[in-house]
């Protein structure tokens, strides 16, 4: 992405960003809130619409709306912090219903795929309960499961495991983890630092909408180069 | 009281309560798909488009006026502008105009109370808006809609009784006729009522059956 602006008002979100990731690179973006992470995330495919800038993913343009960008968001899979699944169909079809409705997939071929995906997030037995009836931990992989089902090259985490509770947090984590390893793209906004220097190919610092620090996990911890990042990590890091 | 007079105020009723069942049940069936079609659509427009504002001004206007106002404006206005339509039909178009109204806030309330992320997700996974809407919204939006969409029915049906000031002689105009007669106002009036209980009770009855079956198959996303 190149020069990623956007504002609500007189307060710039995101202030020319610019960004690149690699196929298969795991990118963690962090920072304080209000730094412009999530709307760094939510500009790739454009649930928040840059006031200006340009985001290519492998080589095609993201259009501002139209059939291009609905092509464009059934390859990237996007997790949120509320998990946001879809309460009134149970867990299964939350996974079936994109391929079934959006790539005409039957219903048999879709829901084998379903229950390859949740044994992958290792919720195969609750495939028949209602999102309701979960744990926010087994939702949130059930929301995991949900966007891989579209086949995405990219997948885009918004603070996956700020609304969970501490016990359930590894359990996502380790979901994402396994996921990294298997060659996935993905960015990762979180606080989890355990999760960044284990996963990450990447760390990149945000600060009052801009990123001013990039490093790999071992640099961007024990060298910090920017005296906000050094801040930010002492007290992340300090009890 | 006298039980068997009011016997027979009671069978003497049925045939205006037959034009009151007719009157109410042709204003439903138009009123709510107008209603609640405009409410869905008024819930995904801007609020500053010019369609946003017109619907929001009807909705004032229907909100803001009594329904006696409504009735009498659809019988003297009308034909003002040259418009002339049979006098079941001005019963019925007061009533639409009105219940419509207030069919129009209660869909839109109901989109609006599902989560924006809910559209979001759905978007996120390459749906488009028409899409989403019928897919994931109006089905989590129907299940809140249907107790506020029974209370303005009611409502519609005893706003019916009003329709008599058009001389309609629906269950209301036949009462106070018969009242007119003998001045027994007490035993008229109790039957009149048990009449309109009678029939939105049979009504409600009909519509939880409805409503049982519809959450009982999964609502409208997943019928296959």
């Amino acid at each position: 992405m190149r020069g990623i602006t956007k504002s609500y008002g007189a307060f710039k979100a995101l202030d020319a960003v610019d960004l690149d990731l690699r196929r298969g690179e795991k990118l963690v973006v962090c920072g304080p809130s209000g730094s412009g992470k999530s709307t760094l995330i939510r500009c790739i495919n454009r649930l928040e619409e840059p006031e200006s800038g340009l985001v290519t993913i492998e080589g095609q343009k993201v259009g501002a709306g139209g059939a291009e960008l609905i092509a464009l968001r059934r390859r990237v899979g996007m997790v949120f912090q509320q998990f946001n699944l879809f309460p009134h169909l149970p867990v299964i079809d939350n996974i079936t219903i994109g391929p079934r409705r959006l790539k005409g997939m039957g219903r048999a071929e879709a829901a084998d795929r379903a229950i390859a995906l949740l044994e992958r997030v290792k919720l195969a037995d609750q495939a028949h309960k209602l999102p309701s009836q979960l744990s926010g931990g087994q939702q949130q992989r059930v929301a995991i499961a949900r966007a891989l089902a579209m086949e995405p090259v990219l997948m885009l985490f918004d603070e996956p495991t700020s609304a969970l509770d501490p016990e359930m947090i590894k359990e996502v984590l380790d979901v994402m983890l396994e996921l990294g390893q298997q060659g996935m793209s993905m960015i990762v906004v979180t606080h989890e630092m355990g999760f960044a220097r284990r996963a990450a190919d990447r760390i990149v610092f945000m600060d009052k909408g801009r990123i001013v620090a990039g490093a790999p996990p071992r640099e961007f911890f024990d060298n910090p180069s920017h005296p906000r990042l050094r801040q930010f990590l002492d007290n992340i890091l300090g009890h | 009281m006298d039980p068997v007079f009011m016997f027979d105020v009671l069978v003497r009723l049925i045939p205006p309560l037959g034009l009151t069942i007719a009157l109410s049940l042709t204003a439903l069936l138009i009123a709510t798909p107008i209603g609640l079609g405009l409410g869905t659509l008024r819930a995904t427009l801007r609020d500053q488009s010019l369609a946003a504002r017109i619907l929001d001004l009807y909705v004032f206007v229907v909100r803001g006026t009594p329904i006696l106002i409504q009735i009498f404006a659809v019988y003297f206005l009308l034909p003002m502008t040259g418009l002339k339509l049979p006098l079941f039909w001005m019963g019925v178009l007061a009533l639409v105009f009105n219940s419509a109204g207030y069919q129009i806030e209660i869909a839109r309330a109901g989109v609006n109370s599902v989560s924006r992320g809910q559209w979001e997700a759905a978007a996120a996974i390459g749906f488009n808006r028409s899409q989403s809407l019928l897919t994931f919204i109006l089905p989590q939006a129907a299940r809140r809609m249907a107790g506020p969409v029974m209370n303005e029915l009611s409502q519609l049906i005893k706003a019916s009784s009003v329709l008599s000031v058009i001389t309609l002689y629906e269950l209301h105009k036949a009462s106070e006729a018969i009242i007119s007669a003998n001045f027994r106002f007490v035993e008229v009036l109790i039957v009149e009522g048990f009449w309109y209980f009678v029939f939105v009770y049979t009504l409600v009855m009909i519509a939880r059956r409805i409503e049982k079956r519809f959450s009982a198959s999964g609502g409208l996303a997943e019928q296959r």
